[in-house]
C-alpha cells in the first residue's frame, strides 16, 4: 500500500516511473481513510440480529431473540439540514429526537482514520517504559493498531430495537404479528465523537517469568473514548404498526436523554494487559478475559500511576496525578457537573438540558415526577484538604428542585472517575449444553 | 472541494505491478495509453459464501461444510467457529478514481471543518492536496450473513488429533449474529411483511479517500 501511495506521486509526473533504487527507499507510517460528506444508512427493515437458541424445558429460561434495524451513521444534528425518520417521514426538526440526517460526515485527510503496523519499543515520548508482564521493556511485540482521528465532525447514529422472548421459531417467523413478548425502541446517538479511541491487536506473551515456556496468544487492547448525547424510547404514536419486523413510528419527545458523556474506557496496557479469548471444555462457549495484573513491580508501578515521590497513597491522590494516571484510568461523566443550571422548570426548558433528563410523550400525560437533588462542588473537594491524606468533604449545595407540574425531569448529573480493571473475565453459559 | 483528477492513477498501480513481478520493466507511454481503466474503473463485486444467488443459505450442504473456522496463534488445538456460516455481498458499483485531495484552504472553506491542526500521527507527511485514490459506492451494497460463534478445541487422544475442533459434532455456539432485512425474502418478488431473511440494502453516500503515507516521527 505504500507503493500505491508512491504510485500515485509518480502518476502526477507524467507517469514516471519509480528506479528500483527509489522504491527501495519507500518508508511507511501506514494506511489512512478520510470521509468526505460520508452518510451510511441501513434500510429500515434491515437488520443486525442476536439470535437466541431453545432452551430445555426443564430450565428456568426462555429464548431471547434482539434485533438493530436500520443502523445508521451521519452528521450530528449540529450540521444542520434536514432530518428522517425511519418510516421516512421528514423531521419536524433535526434534533435528538430525529435519527437520520440529510448530512454526511466529514473526517477529513489531515486528521485521518488510521491503520498501522507499529513498535512500541523502549519508553515513550513522556518516559514511559512498554512493558512485557515480566516487567521488562525490552522485544515487546509489534502491534497492528486501528487509530481513530483526533478530531472528525461530530455524528449522529441512530437504529431502532426489537427484543423479543420466548418465541420458539425465533423473530422471522413470527414476523408481522402483533402477538407475543416483545419490546420495540429507539436508540439515537447525537453529538458523538470517537477522537482518540484505538484498538491495538498483538502476540500476548501470557507468562510473567522469562525463564517459562512461551505461552503465546492472540491478544487485543482497546482505549474507548467516546462523547456525545443520547435518546433512548419507547413510546410509539397513534397509528404506529406495532409489529414484529415492521417499522414503528415513536412519538417526538418521550424518552430518557443522557447529554454531556464522556467516556473513556481503557482495555488492556501494552504489553502487560490484553483481552484474550478462551475455550470451555466442551460445547461451544467460551471465554473472554481482561488479564489479571502480573505481581510484578514495575507493572505495578505503571499500572496504578502513582504520584513521583508518594509510594504510601497506593495510588490514589486527587492532586498531583501524572500524565500516565489518565492513560490508565477510565472515566464515566454524564453532564456538565452544574446541577444547579439544569432544572426542569416549564415544558420549555427542559430539552437539551446537561445531565440525565426523563420527558413523558406530553404535557397531557399521566407520567408525575420529581427529585431533590443536593449536590457537592466537586472543586470544593481539592481546597478543603488540609494535608495529602486529609480532605473533608464540602458543604453540600441545594439546588433548584424540578417542578411537579410537568412531565419532565433533570435526575442530575454522573461523575464516576479512576476506573481501573485489574481483571475481568466473562464466561458465558449457554443454556443448551453448555458449561452451566 | 474542487477536484483536480488525474486519469492515469489506475494505471500507475497496474504498472507497478506488473513491473514487480517482470524485473521491474515500466511500461512506456503508448502502452501505458491503452489501458482502459486510466479514466477511472468501476467495480461490480459479488461474493456468495454459502448462499443461492438471492442470498438464501444453501441449507443442503451439511453443516460441517458450512462453517468457517480460525486457529489461534500459539495454540495449536484451539479454534474460533463460525457454524451455519454464510455470506452475502454484492456491490452493484464500486467507483475507484484519484486525484489531489483537498488543499488546507479548501478544507478551511468547509463549514464542517473545525480541526484543531494536523494530527500528530502523520508526522512529517503532508496530508493536503496530496495523491490520493478515492471511493465511491453510488449504489451502496447488499449484506446478509448468519453464523454461530464458538471457540472449541480438537479432541486429541495420546498427542493425535481424533477429531479437529472445527469439525466437531458437539459444538453449540453460544450466540448466533445474523445480518438480514425482514422486508426481504430470497426468491420473494415482492417485499413480505416482517419475516424476511433475505440480505439487507446499505446506502452509502459520499465518498472516502485513501491514502498510503509514510513520514518522520
Amino acid at each position: 500500500m505504500l507503493c500505491l501511495a508512491q504510485c500515485c506521486m509518480s502518476a502526477s509526473a507524467s507517469m514516471v516511473p519509480l528506479e528500483e533504487s527509489e522504491l527501495s527507499d519507500v518508508s511507511g507510517s501506514g494506511l489512512a481513510l478520510g470521509f468526505e460528506d460520508l452518510r451510511v444508512v441501513m434500510s429500515p427493515t434491515g437488520y443486525i440480529e442476536a439470535t437466541g437458541a431453545n432452551v430445555l424445558p426443564n430450565l428456568p429460561y426462555k429464548r431471547a431473540d434482539a434485533r438493530w434495524y436500520g443502523v445508521s451513521l451521519t452528521a450530528a444534528s449540529s450540521a444542520g439540514g434536514d432530518g428522517y425518520h425511519f418510516d421516512g417521514t421528514p423531521c419536524v426538526s433535526n434534533d435528538i429526537s430525529c435519527p437520520i440526517s440529510a448530512q454526511g460526515f466529514l473526517v477529513p485527510n489531515d486528521n485521518p482514520l488510521i491503520l498501522r503496523v507499529w513498535d512500541y519499543q523502549g519508553t515513550s515520548s513522556s518516559g514511559r517504559q512498554y512493558l512485557r508482564r515480566d516487567g521488562t521493556g525490552t522485544d515487546v511485540p509489534t502491534v497492528l493498531e486501528l487509530l481513530f482521528p483526533d478530531w472528525h465532525q461530530p455524528l449522529k447514529g441512530a437504529f431502532w430495537g426489537e427484543i423479543a422472548v420466548g418465541l420458539d421459531q425465533g423473530i422471522a417467523a413470527e414476523g408481522g404479528t402483533a402477538s407475543g413478548h416483545y419490546l420495540q425502541s429507539l436508540t439515537i446517538l447525537d453529538n458523538v465523537s470517537l477522537a482518540g479511541t484505538n484498538v491495538r491487536w498483538m502476540q500476548f506473551d501470557q507468562r510473567t517469568n522469562p525463564s517459562a515456556v512461551s505461552d503465546t496468544t492472540f491478544g487485543l487492547t482497546a482505549n474507548l473514548r467516546i462523547t456525545g448525547d443520547m435518546r433512548f424510547a419507547v413510546n410509539q404514536a397513534e397509528g404506529s404498526e406495532n409489529r414484529l419486523g415492521m417499522v414503528p413510528s415513536f412519538t417526538h419527545r418521550e424518552g430518557l436523554y443522557f447529554t454531556d458523556v464522556d467516556t473513556f474506557l481503557p482495555l488492556g496496557s501494552l504489553h502487560y494487559q490484553a483481552l484474550i479469548g478462551d475455550q470451555v471444555p466442551g460445547g461451544g462457549d467460551f471465554i473472554l478475559e481482561l488479564t489479571g495484573i502480573p505481581n510484578v513491580e514495575a507493572v505495578w508501578q505503571d499500572f496504578y500511576a502513582h504520584a513521583p515521590g508518594v509510594a504510601t497513597h497506593l495510588g490514589y491522590e486527587r492532586n498531583n496525578r501524572p500524565e500516565r494516571y489518565g492513560e490508565t484510568h477510565g472515566h464515566w461523566r454524564i453532564g456538565d457537573q452544574d446541577p444547579s443550571t439544569n432544572t426542569c422548570m416549564s415544558p420549555g426548558n427542559c430539552p437539551g438540558q446537561s445531565g440525565i433528563v426523563f420527558r413523558s410523550a406530553g404535557e397531557a400525560s399521566t407520567f408525575t415526577v420529581f427529585s431533590d437533588r443536593p449536590s457537592e462542588n466537586i472543586n470544593a473537594w481539592e481546597s478543603n484538604c488540609t494535608g495529602a491524606d486529609s480532605c473533608n468533604p464540602p458543604p453540600r449545595l441545594d439546588n433548584p428542585r424540578n417542578s411537579t407540574a410537568y412531565h419532565q425531569v433533570n435526575l442530575g448529573d454522573v461523575n464516576v472517575e479512576g476506573i481501573l480493571m485489574q481483571q475481568l473475565r466473562i464466561t458465558t453459559c449457554s443454556t443448551v449444553n453448555g458449561a452451566c | 472541494m474542487t477536484r483536480r483528477y488525474r486519469s492515469i492513477t489506475m494505471a500507475a498501480v497496474l504498472t507497478v505491478t506488473a513491473s514487480i513481478s517482470n524485473a521491474m520493466q515500466p511500461l512506456d507511454d503508448a502502452a501505458l495509453a491503452a489501458v482502459s481503466g486510466q479514466e477511472g474503473a468501476v467495480l461490480e463485486i459479488s461474493l456468495r459464501w454459502n448462499t443461492d444467488a438471492h442470498g438464501a443459505p444453501r441449507t443442503e450442504l451439511p453443516e460441517a461444510e458450512r462453517r468457517f473456522a480460525l486457529r489461534y496463534d500459539g495454540r495449536p488445538h484451539d479454534w474460533l467457529v463460525a457454524t451455519d456460516f454464510y455470506l452475502y455481498l454484492d456491490i452493484p458499483a464500486l467507483s475507484i478514481d484519484s486525484g489531489d485531495g483537498p488543499t488546507l484552504a479548501e478544507y478551511q472553506s468547509m463549514p464542517a471543518y473545525n480541526a484543531p491542526g494536523k494530527s500528530s500521527k502523520l508526522g512529517s507527511f503532508d496530508p493536503y492536496g496530496t495523491p490520493l485514490v478515492e471511493l465511491g459506492f453510488s449504489e451502496g451494497l447488499y449484506l446478509g450473513m448468519n453464523n454461530g460463534i464458538a471457540i472449541t478445541r480438537d479432541i486429541l487422544s495420546g498427542g493425535d488429533i481424533q477429531e479437529y475442533g472445527w469439525e466437531r459434532q458437539d459444538l453449540t455456539p453460544f450466540v448466533g449474529i445474523r445480518i438480514g432485512d425482514s422486508a426481504n425474502q430470497p426468491g420473494s418478488a415482492t417485499p413480505v411483511v416482517g419475516t424476511g431473511t433475505g440480505p439487507t440494502h446499505l446506502r452509502l453516500d459520499g465518498t472516502v479517500h485513501f491514502f498510503g503515507f509514510g513520514a518522520e516521527l
